[in-house]
């Protein structure tokens, strides 16, 4: 090579050098993000001022409030499931009610709100949380893990459904997040069932789908994994340990602490 | 490093090359070893807490080695130069350093005392890291590493021990007495990113970051000492070639360093070099003197040690007394006439 060119990119190599090493000072300071997410929770617009209550035992006080935000061509179908649910006496076993007239109609008119928009997915969740509320799925002696593993199934279709666009949603980004939280609460109570033992395949189900659901496992992490990661680190984290049912300690947990009534015992 | 004909002056410049790429790599190593990538896949920087750490102790190395057998930069290049080499090994120490707790301060100490030894003769490039300095921050970074794995892992700590017996055990009020666990440590201090580290990337980046940078110094080290020897040669060209190839006899190459040539300023080099001719060739007078006035045959009846020095002394002055005697008898011919001349 010529001199005159090796100087020429001697120079230039210096002049990178020195660029580089101010730029490995610089990029230290560069801060974390902090998650964006949470401000979906803020954002303006029209929706529901403190959502949660309307998966607590107090939505019996706010239900109306759904009246005017589910769609028009499902008010039908919301009032009605929100009068079979809320007027559910008794405790019934889940699965014994959802099996009987009632409770296959709820069941049919959740899924049509499912489907709807944020407003409708809100009132059918709000529905789910009720009947949750209102009839019993803990296991019981012998062992009875269907009843746990009914209302799972409930929650999985609507997480499935909303949980990554709910996130985005400014009434149901909490929401979201809680109804994951019940589903880890409920299949744990699922997988737990058996007097010895576990239920493996509540176990499986549960972590597959909760993984998939927050992409915690191999790949990135979805949006709602993030939000979930912010919001709720330590149930997050737990599904990353290396004990597979770590999580459902951490997701019941987080629950009891938020909604402590819904423990499948209809007891307040 | 080998004796060597005289460069000419297209390959001269090879030197400050090198010492380019060096810096260049440095500098690239030294961003990656500043990067991390959190859970959502975001980048942000690993924090100036363990890089003011690590330029505190790659300071008192910088100072120590300068106050050992160090040389100030010469010209704008050497300059840049040094102060790569310290921003490299702040960055090395900086990528290496558990990010908090009692850990990191006793790494500190280590490293203080391992980087701050005398290094060779004359470091013409500014401070250095030795095999074993990089053998160690090697360690270190695997010891990071790990601790990092159990973090994302989300154990936080350095391992657990299952206590016999009582782990085998089926009940879960026992959980508590089942493990020890050794070196625990949490999320703030490892200093994760709110959203968690993405280990696979950020090791990654790191590992390639530290190769960059310990290649790029020891490449640093080499090049300073070849754009030294360049120098150094280029100062003997100066002489008609006959003599520059007597200089470069009496002053091989290999001993430049030991005789502290390096990083001497042109003028001192200069009048470094004439003391030594001046001296050698002397020597080489003295020497020749000794063997003219040396018996022809070895001494009888010795053995060993003796014995074999003198003949092997005896030998070659038999064999190069001729030489000597005739250069001398023409050297004393030739120094006639001039000696004429003079009265």
């Amino acid at each position: 090579m010529p001199a005159s060119d090796q100087n020429r990119l001697g120079r230039l190599l210096m002049t990178s050098a020195i660029v580089l090493a101010l730029g490995a000072i610089l990029v230290r300071g560069i801060a974390p993000p902090r998650s964006g997410l949470q401000d979906a929770r803020w954002r303006s617009g029209a929706h529901l001022e403190q959502p949660l209550q309307l998966l607590s035992a107090g939505a019996i006080h706010r239900r109306g409030e759904l009246d005017e935000r589910v769609s028009a061509e499902l008010a039908g179908a919301w009032r009605e499931a929100r009068d079979l649910a809320f007027g559910l006496e008794g405790c019934p076993a889940l699965r014994d009610w959802l099996e009987e007239q009632d409770g296959q109609r709820v069941e049919l008119l959740v899924g049509q709100l499912r489907d709807g928009g944020p407003g409708d997915a809100l009132a059918a969740l709000t529905i789910v949380f009720q009947v949750a509320r209102a009839t019993k799925w803990t296991p019981g002696f012998p062992a009875h893990a269907e009843h746990a593993e009914r209302l799972g199934g409930l929650l999985a279709d609507w997480l499935a459904r909303w949980g990554e666009a709910g996130v985005a949603e400014p009434g149901l980004h909490e929401a979201a997040l809680v109804a994951a939280l019940f589903y880890g609460r409920v299949m744990d109570v699922a997988w737990s069932a058996p007097a010895f033992g576990y239920n493996a395949a509540s176990l499986d189900r549960a972590r597959r789908f909760l993984l998939e659901l927050t992409g915690a496992g191999a790949g990135g992490r979805t949006r709602f994994g993030q939000a979930l990661q912010a919001r709720y680190g330590r149930a997050f984290a737990a599904l990353q340990a290396d004990e597979e049912d770590a999580f459902f300690a951490a997701f019941a947990e987080e629950c009891a602490l938020l909604l402590p009534d819904l423990d499948g015992t209809c007891d307040d | 490093m080998t004796e060597r004909a005289l460069p000419d002056g297209g390959g001269r410049r090879g030197g400050e090359l090198q010492l380019a790429l060096a810096c260049a790599m440095i500098g690239a190593g030294g961003v990656l070893l500043g990067l991390q990538l959190d859970g959502n896949g975001a980048i942000s920087g690993t924090g100036f807490t363990t890089l003011a750490l690590g330029g505190l102790v790659a300071l008192v190395a910088t100072l120590i080695q300068l106050g050992a057998a160090g040389r100030l930069p010469r010209d704008l290049p050497a300059a840049i130069s040094a102060v790569m080499g310290f921003l490299g090994i702040t960055f090395l120490i900086a990528g290496v350093l558990a990010p908090g707790g009692s850990w990191m301060f006793w790494e500190l100490l280590v490293l203080s005392w391992v980087l701050a030894r005398r290094r060779r003769a004359v470091q013409p490039g500014g401070p250095e890291v030795g095999a074993g300095g990089l053998l160690l921050l090697s360690l270190m970074l695997l010891f990071r590493l790990w601790i990092l794995w159990q973090g994302s892992r989300h154990e936080w700590q350095l391992f657990t021990v299952d206590v016999p017996v009582l782990s085998s055990l089926p009940f879960a009020w026992l959980e508590p007495v089942k493990h020890i666990t050794i070196g625990d440590f949490s999320q703030q201090e490892m200093g994760f990113p709110p959203a968690g580290l993405d280990f696979a990337v950020s090791t990654t980046l790191w590992t390639a970051g530290f190769t960059l940078c310990a290649v790029g110094l020891w490449l640093r080290n080499e090049a300073a000492r070849e754009v030294e020897i360049e120098r150094i040669h280029a100062l003997v060209e100066l002489l008609p070639p006959a003599a520059a190839l007597i200089v470069v006899r009496l002053l091989p190459e290999t001993e430049w360093e030991r005789l502290g040539f390096f990083g001497l300023s042109e003028w001192r080099l200069a009048r470094r070099m004439e003391q030594l001719v001046s001296e050698r060739v002397q020597n080489q007078l003295q020497l020749e003197a000794a063997f003219r006035g040396m018996p022809l045959a070895p001494p009888e009846g010795g053995e060993g040690f003796t014995a074999s020095i003198q003949q092997a002394l005896a030998g070659y002055a038999a064999s190069a007394r001729p030489r000597l005697l005739g250069e001398a008898g023409e050297t004393a011919a030739a120094d006639e006439p001039e000696q004429e001349e003079q009265a």
